[in-house]
């Protein structure tokens, strides 16, 4: 059986200008940024720009990465996190500037047609939670990180991290039962 | 570990242990033994709490995504740069040809017009107008 070469591995033959190394490091990581930051977000366009310029810090870090410094995903979802928290910030920015006339947090009725309610619900549920609490639940829920890897990655202690879950949980679950979502 | 203990961390982690601290799951699963009743019933809305979140699940990157991605990295767009200046050398190539055949082109079409095929008027451009003479003396 052959071993997955490790992500430092492509990374040093991305620093070769290795073209192969650069098509199996996305394949390999742009599928989970992408479904970070759609999540963190609540929008798929944004999301795109957010996965397209973490894989350019990618590109800029590989012939400067220390192996054994840290680990890879911490820092890639590190990046792809503080870019979100960077666009939510702006988004915000424009909220404080222009308020929106009106505030609608359900999708488009052309996209409520190819989702089901619980779907919508559950991004509801999720983009309705103060963002660190999000940030919990996508880091280990969603992206199954561990405690220790998720607290590394908001850059809190475990402790804070299982807070924040237990307290985004509930809320989730107290969205979701208002909603009326049933399994 | 206590059902109390239990309790806390599904709601923490929800219900299933792949999700737990690897040091707590070996614990959780004898608690699940020894306190049947009360684990289960822990578990069971936050079973169901994890069932909905696990519908939302978010569609991979399209064709059009991982194209701009790849496309944005070093070693392609350092190819991307040898191919455009291999077309460049290409290109001027057959400028600097079609330039000389059209040269050619036109030195054919314009020459019997400037010169016309008068014997003696194009015998007297030459050098050797002034053969005749030399060969005399």
């Amino acid at each position: 059986m052959k071993l997955q070469e490790t992500d430092e591995d492509l990374l040093a033959r991305i620093a070769r200008n290795d073209s192969v190394a650069v098509r199996e490091m996305v394949g390999r990581k742009l599928p989970r940024v992408l479904a970070l930051a759609v999540r963190i977000l609540g929008d798929r366009a944004e999301a795109e720009d957010i996965a397209q310029e973490t894989f350019v810090r990618i590109w800029r870090q590989a012939p400067r990465w220390e192996t054994g410094r840290a680990r890879f995903d911490t820092w890639l979802y590190g990046v792809a996190l503080n870019l979100c928290r960077d666009r939510l910030r702006r988004r915000r920015d424009v909220y404080i500037a222009e308020p929106p006339d009106m505030v609608d947090p359900g999708p488009l009725p052309d996209h409520a047609l190819d989702e089901s309610d619980t779907v919508r619900a559950v991004e509801s549920a999720l983009a309705a939670l103060p963002e660190r609490q999000r940030e919990a639940i996508v880091l280990q829920y969603y992206q199954e990180l561990s405690n220790i890897d998720a607290a590394a990655v908001m850059g809190i202690s475990v402790e804070a991290v299982e807070s924040l879950l237990a307290r985004g949980r509930r809320s989730l679950r107290a969205f979701l039962e208002k909603a009326d979502v049933r399994d | 570990m206590t059902p109390e203990r239990f309790a806390e961390l599904v709601e923490i982690y929800g219900a299933e242990l792949r999700r737990w601290p690897e040091e707590q799951r070996e614990a959780a699963s004898a608690c699940m033994k020894k306190h049947p009743k009360e684990t289960a019933r822990a578990l069971q809305a936050a079973r169901m709490l994890d069932e909905t979140l696990d519908r939302y699940a978010v569609p991979g990157p399209g064709a059009r995504l991982t194209t701009a991605i790849i496309d944005a990295s070093p070693p392609l767009r350092a190819a991307a740069r040898r191919i455009r200046l291999w077309r460049q050398g290409v290109g001027f190539a057959a400028l600097g040809l079609a330039g000389a055949l059209a040269g050619a082109l036109a030195i054919a079409v314009l020459l019997p017009m400037t010169a016309p095929p008068d014997e003696n008027g194009a015998y007297a451009m030459t050098a050797f107008s002034n053969m005749a003479e030399i060969v005399d003396e």
